[in-house]
C-alpha cells in the first residue's frame, strides 16, 4: 500500500513494522511516527488512554485467526477441539502481541487448553516454523496463510468463535506532517485503499 | 612425574604482576575519549535504575515466572559454559597443535558463531538438528526426539554461541607454551595425553578460567539463537532475556525487574570472579 500511495501522491511513506505491543513501547518512548495502524483494538486504546493521538481511531481492516499445517495436513487437523491432542506441537504468538491474546480469547470460548510449545515474540516466526516442519499447527491470521500461497493449508475455526480482530489506524499527535499524516490515513480508508486490503485477504470492516 | 616452572620464569611473573605503570594525569585525548566511553557504557544502567519500581522489586522478582527464568538461565548457561569447555578445550588443542589440511577454514568455523547474527546461528541449528534437519530428521524417525522447545535445546543453542570464546582463549594459550616444557615431559617417558593433563592444562588453567567465564557470560545473555531454535515456553526454554523481551510487550515493571535483577546477576558474577577473567590481573 505505501508503494501505491506513493506512486500516485509523491509523499514517501516509511513503513516501521513489528508486533503492535513492540511499536506501541517505541510509539510510547518517543519514536517519531505520524500514523500507526494496530493489530488489535487494545494496542491502540492504550495509546489513546495515555493521550498520544491525534483524532479517534478508526477501524481499516479486519483480519481473522486461523490454524495453519502443512500441505497434506499430515495430523488431520479439522477444527480447534484437535489441538488439544497433547502430542501435538502447537505454536502461538505470546501473550501481549495481538495474535497471541486473539488465540487465547478463541481456546477460552472454544474450552479447549491446548499444550502450546512455544510463544513466539510475533506471527511470522509462528508462520515460519510451521512452514519448516518444525511445529505441527500454528495460530496466524488468515493473511498470512493467504501470502503463503500454496506452501501452507490454512484451515479455518468457522463462524461460532471469536476469530476476528480489528485493525484500526489513527494519526499520532506528535508526529510532523499532520496534512499528509491525514490524508494517508483517508486513503487507506478510501475505495482504493480498501481494495488492496482485500486483494490480500483482509476483511472489510 | 611433575615437571615446575625455573625459578626464574616464577619471579619473573611475580614482578610483573606486581609492576605498576608511571601512573599521573592522563594525556587529554585520552582522558576525554575515556571518559566518553564510560559516558556510554554507564549511562543505559542509569536509565534502567531510573525506570526502577525499586518499591515493587521483591514482589516481582518473586513471582513464579521471574524464579522460572532466573533458574532456566543459570543451569542452562553453566551446562553451556561446561560443555564449552570440555569440547572447546580440545579443539583449542588441535587448532594448536595439530597439522592438517583445512586446519585454516576449521579455525574459520571455531569462530564463526562469534561473528554470525545470533539468530542465523538459532536458524542453522534448526536447519542442522529441527525436527525436519540434516541430522534431527533421521533422530526423530529413529527415536521421536525433538531438540526445539526442549531445555537441552537451550543448552545447544547457548552452547553454539559460546564455545568460541573457549577455544579462542585456549587456543591462543596453548600456543604461547613455551614447547620446551612439553618436549622435556615427553623425554621423561611421559605420553601424549599425560603432557597434556600434567603439563598444558595446569599451565593454560588462568586463560582456561578467564575462557569459561566468558562463556558463561556469553550463554547467559544469548537470545537470538535461544528463540529461534528452542522457541519460548515458560518453565522449559523461558531464559531470562526471553522473558524480559516478552515482558516489554505486556507488563514494563516485570520487565524492569527482571532487567534489573539480570544486571545485579551478572556484576556479581564477574566482579567476584574479576581475578580469573580481567586479562593482566
Amino acid at each position: 500500500m505505501a508503494e501505491e500511495y506513493q506512486l500516485q501522491t509523491g509523499v514517501e511513506v516509511v513503513l516501521v513494522t513489528g508486533g503492535s505491543s513492540v511499536l506501541r513501547e517505541q510509539i510510547l518512548d518517543g519514536a517519531d511516527a505520524s500514523v500507526f495502524a494496530s493489530a488489535n483494538q487494545s494496542v491502540m486504546s492504550e495509546l489513546a488512554q495515555r493521550k498520544v493521538l491525534a483524532t479517534d481511531p478508526q477501524v481499516f481492516a479486519v483480519n481473522r485467526l486461523v490454524m495453519v499445517v502443512e500441505p497434506g495436513n499430515p495430523y488431520r487437523i479439522g477444527s480447534i477441539a484437535d489441538l488439544g491432542d497433547q502430542t501435538l506441537l502447537v505454536g502461538a504468538c505470546a501473550q501481549g502481541v495481538p495474535c497471541g491474546d486473539l488465540a487465547q480469547e478463541v481456546f477460552d470460548a472454544a474450552g479447549v487448553q491446548p499444550t502450546i510449545s512455544t510463544f513466539e515474540p510475533n506471527v511470522r516466526s509462528v508462520l515460519a516454523k510451521v512452514l519448516a516442519g518444525e511445529l505441527d499447527v500454528g495460530l496466524v491470521y488468515a493473511t498470512d496463510g493467504i501470502a503463503s500461497g500454496d506452501t501452507i493449508e490454512a484451515i479455518d475455526l468457522g463462524g461460532q468463535l471469536p476469530t476476528s480482530t480489528q485493525y484500526p489506524i489513527g494519526v499520532l499527535a506528535d508526529g510532523g506532517n499532520r496534512l499528509e499524516a491525514t490524508r494517508f490515513v483517508d486513503w487507506v480508508l478510501s475505495p482504493e485503499g480498501q481494495r488492496i486490503l482485500v486483494d490480500h485477504g483482509f476483511e472489510l470492516p | 612425574m611433575r615437571v615446575s616452572q625455573p625459578a626464574s620464569d616464577r619471579s619473573a611473573r611475580r614482578a610483573g604482576r606486581h609492576r605498576r605503570h608511571a601512573t599521573g594525569r592522563p594525556p587529554l585525548v585520552l582522558g576525554a575519549l575515556a571518559t566518553v566511553g564510560a559516558a556510554f557504557l554507564l549511562v543505559p544502567f542509569v536509565g534502567l535504575a531510573a525506570e526502577t519500581p525499586w518499591s515493587d522489586l521483591a514482589t516481582l522478582i518473586g513471582s513464579p515466572e521471574v524464579v522460572d527464568a532466573l533458574r532456566l538461565s543459570l543451569t542452562t548457561s553453566i551446562a553451556s559454559a561446561l560443555i564449552s569447555g570440555l569440547l572447546g578445550v580440545p579443539l583449542a588443542w588441535v587448532l594448536s597443535r595439530a597439522d592438517f589440511r583445512g586446519k585454516v577454514l576449521l579455525r574459520a568455523t571455531a569462530t564463526l558463531p562469534m561473528v554470525l547474527p545470533p539468530v542465523v546461528g538459532g536458524a542453522a541449528l534448526l536447519f542442522a538438528l529441527g525436527r525436519r534437519g540434516l541430522l534431527g530428521q533421521p533422530i526423530y524417525n529413529q527415536t521421536g526426539w525433538s531438540l526445539p522447545f526442549s531445555t537441552t535445546g537451550v543448552v545447544i543453542a547457548s552452547t553454539f554461541v559460546a564455545m568460541p570464546f573457549v577455544v579462542i582463549t585456549v587456543e591462543g594459550a596453548l600456543s604461547a607454551i613455551d614447547p620446551r616444557y612439553e618436549a622435556a615431559a615427553a623425554s621423561l617417558g611421559a605420553g601424549p595425553f599425560t603432557v597434556f593433563r600434567r603439563v598444558a592444562l595446569p599451565m593454560i588453567g588462568p586463560s582456561l578460567r578467564a575462557g569459561l567465564i566468558l562463556a558463561w557470560a556469553r550463554a547467559l545473555g544469548e537470545f537470538g539463537a535461544t528463540v529461534t531454535f528452542a522457541g519460548n515456553l515458560p518453565g522449559r526454554t523461558q531464559t531470562m532475556p526471553l522473558a524480559v523481551a516478552v515482558a516489554l510487550d505486556q507488563d514494563r515493571d516485570t520487565a524492569v525487574a527482571l532487567s534489573v535483577l539480570m544486571v545485579l546477576v551478572s556484576f556479581s558474577v564477574l566482579v567476584i570472579l574479576r581475578r580469573h577473567w580481567w586479562p593482566a590481573r
